[in-house]
């Protein structure tokens, strides 16, 4: 078992709870959001180490709650999914403090990729 | 009116184009956790493994394809954002292509964009610039035969300028005709005046187009 704790956060039920299951037989831990709010409260529970955020949601933006995770979790890594590459909020969110940002449908091998590059991040930004 | 009819196509299009991105990201991550189940089994405990893989790599691969459609068709919708804007003639005639394509498969025609080796770039009505591109491509598909390919080329010489030629393929179907001679040359030229862009014959071995800025 690796020791990466990931949440994922998207309103599309289907597409990140079917992900959360090959993360988790990759060995992560993972949990699921799907609003803004919801991934939030997840967060002041028990914080993660990274949190893959999709940026169009209904509800709080995936900017918003970008601004917020890095406003009172700093430490915590963002990694951004949008459906466009030449998506603006991507821009934003990047200036925003984000790690990196992937485009949906993903690569399960280049999230896993970036999830551990995101992981070294965190670690450095703890120890 | 019609700039309005244009914006509300291409932001309908663009929301869609979205839509259909979390569908095939949904059926991509579905496939991949079956895959990812076939790879833990034994080989000798799933009955029929190879035509299973085999289904599901096709599968993968109309997903691919899904993608790249829906990038594409998001990026033609988003033309219409903008009644002015600053457009690269390299994207241009990709995004052509793209339109045409659909046409030119029925046609038997290769579309072949040729860009330029730095952009090249204009202002213009981005919208207006792909319907003038679309018509002189419809033009050259209905002189040429099937078997035939249409070049767009992008070059930068003394102004910015798009030629889109025809090779005839190996067996045309009767004595190709100059384009200019179709009934809808003259509306064409008149909309891409519209556009502060000459539309002009371009001289060559086959029949061609050429749209200049003016």
């Amino acid at each position: 078992m690796r020791d990466w704790k990931v949440l994922l956060v998207d309103d599309e039920e289907e597409f990140v709870s079917t992900l959360a299951e090959r993360l988790a037989l990759r060995g992560v831990e993972v949990r699921v959001a799907n609003n803004g709010k919801e991934a939030l409260q997840k967060i002041e529970d028990d914080p993660p180490r990274v949190v893959v955020l999709d940026l169009m949601m209904p509800g709080l933006s995936g900017l918003e709650v970008l601004a917020r995770i890095k406003r009172d979790y700093p430490a915590i890594e963002v990694i951004l999914l949008t459906g466009m590459a030449r998506s603006n909020e991507a821009g934003e969110g990047m200036r925003q403090g984000a790690f990196a940002y992937l485009m949906k449908p993903l690569s399960i091998e280049k999230l896993m990729e970036k999830i551990g590059e995101a992981m070294k991040q965190h670690t450095g930004k703890v120890d | 009116m019609e700039a309005e009819k244009a914006a509300f196509m291409g932001k309908v299009t663009a929301a869609a184009t979205h839509e259909m991105k979390n569908v095939l990201a949904i059926i991509k991550e579905s496939v991949g956790l079956m895959e990812d189940i076939i790879a833990m089994t034994k080989d000798d405990s799933l009955p029929h493994r190879d035509k299973f893989v085999r289904s599901l790599a096709r599968i993968m691969e109309q997903v691919a394809r899904g993608v790249d459609l829906s990038t594409r068709l998001n990026a033609f919708a988003h033309s219409s954002d903008e009644a002015r804007a600053r457009v690269d003639l390299n994207r241009a005639v990709e995004q052509s292509a793209f339109a045409c394509h659909r046409a030119a498969r029925l046609h038997k025609i290769t579309l072949k964009p040729v860009p330029c080796s730095e952009p090249v770039e204009i202002d213009v009505d981005p919208m207006g610039l792909q319907m003038v591109l679309f018509q002189c491509v419809d033009l050259l598909m209905n002189v040429l035969g099937s078997g035939s390919t249409v070049t767009l080329e992008v070059s930068k010489e003394a102004s910015p300028r798009i030629t889109i030629a025809g090779t005839e393929g190996t067996s045309p179907s009767e004595g190709v005709k100059s384009p200019a001679r179709d009934g809808r040359w003259e509306t064409l030229q008149t909309a891409a005046q519209g556009l502060n862009l000459v539309l002009e014959e371009a001289e060559g071995p086959g029949p061609g187009l050429r749209v200049v800025l003016s």
